[in-house]
């Protein structure tokens, strides 16, 4: 008798990813999801053309771009969150018509600032197991970032869905990221979240 | 004569999935193991009273019963199982109702956050739970009772044993 053709191998138990991912920002979890979190990372390579070209050809590939994005449907909304679904926004006490507190979203046409953008945004996965190279989790961590598209939908009987996108952006101020080729991105292994 | 009861102590390793026994095993002593977000454990409750399919006779209250429904689908070949895990903690008298709720607290704390990839994999996420209601005469209407359904996904031993 001869066994099943498949895929699986002993190393599954351990390097499977579960659940649906958890974000953060920097230290924090941003907030608890519907569904799970995408990592899209969203690169588009190009080969160099040439007169009597047939097929793309090995060595002659290049990125050309990078767009790295985490998405996904988060059902909460506090203060917090905020200032990072809308960058750069101003915080006013008020009256009665807007409560005890307004944000306002940054003026179009204005550049943001430095503190304007997230600080390691990480997408996080747990691991079946723990491997002395690999730890628990895995994650997707995005330096420098911005939540640049949010939608927040009501739905009959459910958590309101927001739905929302962070793209990576590179800083080149910080170390590892100078060089304007480099990935906005780094992908790891952890041993705690 | 006294229906079957678990496994003798000692006969088997745990954590392992390379046997239906032994899947139970694990299970077992996962719950007895398993220490609540307030410090509880399942044995300040039922002790060691943790039986698969049904509680021997004569038994003593409360006491938790295991059962597996076991399905794998041609999708991975037959490795991969979808399980159901029936749980029943049973209580007599009425009185010991909070008695078995709060010990199915623990279980529901333990299953729904349970994953080992120590031997196979087993991971359990979700469940459905239920107090059943008491019995009528002719039964003992002073039995009571609460059942509850883990789901869960299995890589185990039993199967992917064939594969490596």
């Amino acid at each position: 008798m001869t066994a099943p053709l498949t895929g699986y191998t002993s190393a599954l138990p351990t390097d499977v990813l579960l659940d649906s991912g958890v974000l953060y920002v920097g230290a924090t979890v941003f907030g608890a999801f519907a569904g799970g979190i995408k990592f899209d990372p969203a690169v588009t390579y190009k080969g160099i053309d040439f007169d009597g070209k047939r097929s793309p050809v090995a060595g002659l590939d290049r990125v050309t771009m990078r767009m790295p994005k985490i998405s996904g449907t988060v059902i909460q909304l506090s203060t917090t969150m905020i200032a990072q679904i809308e960058p750069g926004s101003a915080t006013t006490a008020t009256g009665a018509w807007t409560g005890a507190t307004s944000y306002a979203p940054k003026s179009a046409g204005q550049l943001l600032a430095s503190g304007d953008y997230l600080s390691n945004v990480r997408a996080i996965w747990q691991r079946g197991g723990a491997t002395s190279s690999a730890g628990s989790y895995v994650q997707v961590r995005f330096p420098s970032a911005l939540l640049t598209k949010y939608d927040i939908t009501g739905q009959d009987g459910a958590e309101v869905a927001i739905a929302i996108e962070i793209e990576a952006r590179l800083d080149p101020t910080l170390s590892g990221f100078s060089n304007i080729g480099a990935a906005p991105f780094r992908i790891e292994y952890l041993t705690t979240v | 004569m006294s229906k079957p009861r678990f496994a003798t102590q000692g006969s088997i390793q745990t954590p392992s999935t390379a046997s239906t026994v032994q899947i139970y095993s694990t299970i077992r002593k996962a719950l007895l193991d398993y220490v609540s977000s307030d410090d509880q454990r399942l044995s300040q409750f039922v002790n060691d009273r943790i039986y698969v399919r049904s509680q021997p006779e004569p038994v003593l209250f409360p006491y938790i019963t295991l059962m597996l429904n076991r399905t794998s689908l041609s999708a991975y070949n037959g490795y991969r199982e979808t399980v159901l895990l029936e749980v029943q903690a049973i209580g007599k008298p009425e009185s010991q109702l909070p008695l078995i709720e709060t010990a199915m607290d623990i279980v529901d704390q333990c299953l729904t956050s349970y994953s080992d990839a120590r031997s196979g994999l087993m991971v359990g996420r979700s469940r459905n739970r239920q107090t059943i209601p008491m019995f009528t005469d002719p039964a003992d209407s002073s039995v009571v009772g609460v059942i509850a359904t883990y789901d869960f996904y299995l890589w185990p031993r039993v199967l992917t044993v064939r594969a490596d």
